[in-house]
């Protein structure tokens, strides 16, 4: 077996990096804190010799407190590997206390300094650093210039001296002589339950070595090292007066009146190339492209095979989904570029520090802010960017509530179906269908926190990344791999849903042909869901079957209904007389139904496009109650707001007015009533506020 | 004596003591959170859930409820 060499250091010191770059991975990297969430293993080799290099998730501590920790823990203390210990120069110090843990471990260390982006003033001398830690320096750019890691060697000779000054004599009898003796009463100093269990020692020994232990006994040692490390960078490194994360732009950037607006301005900015400019120029040009391509080939399939099923399949399923996937990738492209942008800057930190607040009160993390507005774009490429989210249970929130976010595809069927209806005060109902969307995003996100998706907060101590210049190679790098994994994975997904829907919609249930979709197996599911739809106001088969065909992508819902009204889809102006005409097949009744509708197809199940991406990110599982949750929100609120139209239309303005008094003074009444019934904090801090911060 | 989250944003503190859950308390002592260390408030979330610290020349956002006690001066 191939030796193995674990690369360890705290976290954003740039593992990964180094790791890319020395096993030539493309593992995913980021500038923050726990990219890495698991160990990665790479076989390399090093002067002629065959290693297993092994990434490991950041730590500050052989003491675990996260589960990506205790990978970490495990694997060093578990096993005699070497280790490669990377160090951030900027932030030195603190580096450094993981370097002092792992020689008390006994390790057989190489401490590699990682200067990326290094401040000038900051200098290191290595010889002297050698010298006092007594394990071997070097020095790298972890991204570029790794040459130096020839000098690559591994030992540990110095026992740490300042370990003499703390005193173990209180607790040292619990322990016999064998040679983790020092490693045991450290971590005894540490309080390491687990890790005392793992040795061997039972929960009431350990209870009796506790103890035994001076209340202080965390600080004394900690104490210790810091002091050590104090003196090891006076004589190292010559003084930097500088704080590492800390910036003149937060100075506007994180002001408390600056900082919504900038954010939503930068925001602004991305979404208007993304989706409108730059992104939608590109998605045409892609797509006339592919028309050039795609042309002569269905031109001769006409010729050969006649204009029946087959020149069909091709041309609609095919040619379509491909189209389809090839419009996204521009976007995708793009929303990645200003993803990593944003991220290796380090201004998402920023971000999710200003959001924090609001979004953790629904169980979303600050992070999510950017993938929930990049939902109104366009879900399936925004619940990609959820991927970079630092806890597991936000980022399926958010991977889940994204697609209530309306999306630009929904833009027709407003458009269309409420101008039809509305006229010129349209606006305020489209206006009010996204906001609606925010809420119901907001409510189901609570709603899951509150039951099997409970954010883990209580960890909430991370390093804020200072600002960088990001490279081109690794944007370059970025977008490759994001492209290249929408285009295999989803992509592929897209097409074939593509092609089931168009069988779907072009057999029927006999495996006869139809041509137009008179008797296809999605009008007869339409027809025998129509029922379904009778308490949201809508019955009419052909509305169910536009929905039906709408999970292929939300702009077929208006071709559907053009479709089936006999009008062709490119004048909107013909469509929307058609739907006010009592004899076509799809009519709305009432505009309590109309309202409904335009609710549920904001609210029901994303295109075929988003699931396979969710099925990419977050799982079957969570994918498949995505799906219910969204039906079930669509249609319960699609129930509410067509009985409250239903409701104004019949019984006039008034009858709402007094009903919505009723709903208001309940809601009072049950606020006083917990207002009176609250508890007084059961923490009993000294410095309570007024609301207690503990909870 | 007060508690950090009782801190003004932009003014330094030394800290006095650093108490609270076990696991917390060890963390904060590994990142240098130890008594005599100098902290500054560098900026605090708008509802106050999330404060950011500069300590030992690098910064730290950490949610307030677990400064509580910190004990500054």
């Amino acid at each position: 077996m191939t030796e193995e060499i674990l690369l360890v250091g705290n976290p954003n010191a740039g593992k990964t990096t180094f790791f890319n770059s020395l096993v030539r991975a493309n593992e995913h990297v980021g500038n923050w804190h726990g990219v890495t969430v698991e160990e990665k293993k790479k076989e390399f080799s090093l002067g002629g010799k065959k290693y297993m290099l092994v990434d490991t998730p950041g730590i500050y501590s052989l003491t675990p407190l996260s589960f990506e920790e205790e990978v970490s823990t495990k694997l060093i203390l578990g096993s005699n590997s070497k280790i490669i210990n990377i160090c951030d120069l900027n932030n030195l110090q603190r580096n450094l206390y993981l370097t002092l843990c792992l020689i008390e471990a006994g390790k057989e260390i190489c401490v590699v300094l990682n200067e990326i982006d290094r401040r000038t003033k900051f200098k290191v001398s290595q010889k002297k650093l050698e010298e006092i830690l007594g394990v071997k320096v070097i020095e790298v750019n972890a991204e570029k210039n790794i040459t130096e890691i020839k000098k690559l060697q591994f030992f540990n000779k110095k026992t740490p001296k300042y370990l003499k000054k703390v005193d173990f004599s209180c607790i040292s009898h619990y322990f016999s002589e064998n040679n983790n003796k020092t490693l045991c009463l450290i971590k005894a100093f540490e309080r390491d339950r687990n890790f005392l269990l793992g040795e061997g020692f039972k929960e009431s020994e350990i209870d009796e070595i506790f103890k035994n232990l001076p209340s202080s006994s965390m600080e004394t040692l900690a104490k210790a090292r810091y002091q050590f490390l104090d003196e090891v960078i006076s004589e190292c490194c010559q003084s930097a007066d500088f704080v590492y994360g800390k910036s003149k732009f937060d100075k506007i950037l994180l002001n408390k009146f600056l900082a919504f607006p900038c954010f939503f301005l930068i925001l602004g900015a991305i979404f208007y190339l993304t989706f409108f400019s730059l992104g939608a120029f590109m998605s045409s040009a892609l797509s006339s492209l592919l028309g050039l391509i795609t042309e002569p080939i269905s031109q001769f399939l006409i010729s050969k095979l006649g204009d029946g099923f087959w020149c069909s399949l091709f041309n609609d399923a095919l040619f379509g989904g491909l189209n389809t996937v090839l419009s996204f990738l521009p976007q995708v492209v793009l929303l990645f570029f200003f993803l990593s942008l944003l991220e290796d800057s380090g201004y998402l930190s920023r971000v999710a520090f200003i959001f924090e607040d609001i979004l953790g009160k629904v169980g979303l993390s600050g992070k999510s802010v950017y993938t929930l507005l990049m939902g109104f774009g366009c879900s399936t490429t925004a619940i990609m960017t959820a991927r970079n989210m630092d806890n597991k249970n936000s980022k399926i929130k958010t991977a889940l509530v994204c697609p209530y976010m309306s999306c630009s595809a929904k833009i027709p069927i407003y458009a269309v179906v409420g101008g039809a209806f509305f006229g010129a005060s349209n606006i305020f109902v489209i206006l009010g269908l996204y906001l609606l969307g925010v809420i119901v995003a907001i409510t189901v996100s609570k709603i899951f926190d509150m039951t099997f998706l409970k954010s883990d907060n209580t960890t909430f101590i991370l390093e804020f990344p200072p600002y960088r210049h990001m490279s081109l190679r690794r944007t370059m790098k970025v977008l490759l791999a994001n492209s290249k994994q929408f285009l295999v994975k989803i992509g592929s997904v897209m097409i074939a849903m593509n092609v089931i829907v168009f069988l779907l919609s072009s057999f029927s249930f006999s495996f006869r042909y139809c041509a137009n979709g008179e008797g296809s197996i999605l009008q007869s599911l339409g027809k025998f869901l129509a029922p379904c739809f009778a308490p949201l106001g809508f019955d009419n088969w052909a509305v169910v079957s536009a929905l039906l065909a709408g999970l292929i992508a939300k702009e077929v819902v208006v071709s559907s209904i053009a479709m089936f009204n006999g009008i062709d889809a490119g004048s909107t102006q013909l469509i929307k007389e058609s739907i006010l005409l009592p004899t076509s097949v799809v009519y709305f009744a009432s505009y309590a139904s109309v309202l409904s509708f335009l609710v549920f197809s904001l609210l029901y199940v994303p295109c075929l496009a988003s699931i396979s991406t969710l099925l990419d990110e977050v799982g079957k599982k969570w994918t498949l109650i995505g799906v219910i949750v969204e039906l079930f929100t669509a249609y319960v609120v699609s129930f509410i707001v067509f009985n409250i139209a239903f409701a104004i239309e019949i019984y006039g303005w008034a009858f709402v007015l007094i009903l919505l008094a009723f709903v208001f003074i309940l809601l009072s009444l049950i606020f006083i009533y917990r207002f009176i019934k609250r508890k007084k904090c059961p923490f009993n801090c000294k410095n309570c506020q007024k609301k207690c911060l503990k909870k | 004596m007060i508690s950090l989250i009782n801190g003004v944003v932009g003014r330094k503190y030394k800290i006095l003591s650093v108490g609270g859950e076990e696991k917390v308390a060890r963390r904060f002592l590994e990142l240098g959170i130890i008594a005599g260390q100098v902290v500054t408030i560098l900026n605090i979330s708008p509802l106050k859930k999330v404060f950011l610290v500069e300590i030992r020349g690098y910064v730290l956002s950490v949610r307030s409820a677990l400064l509580v006690d910190v004990a500054v001066q």
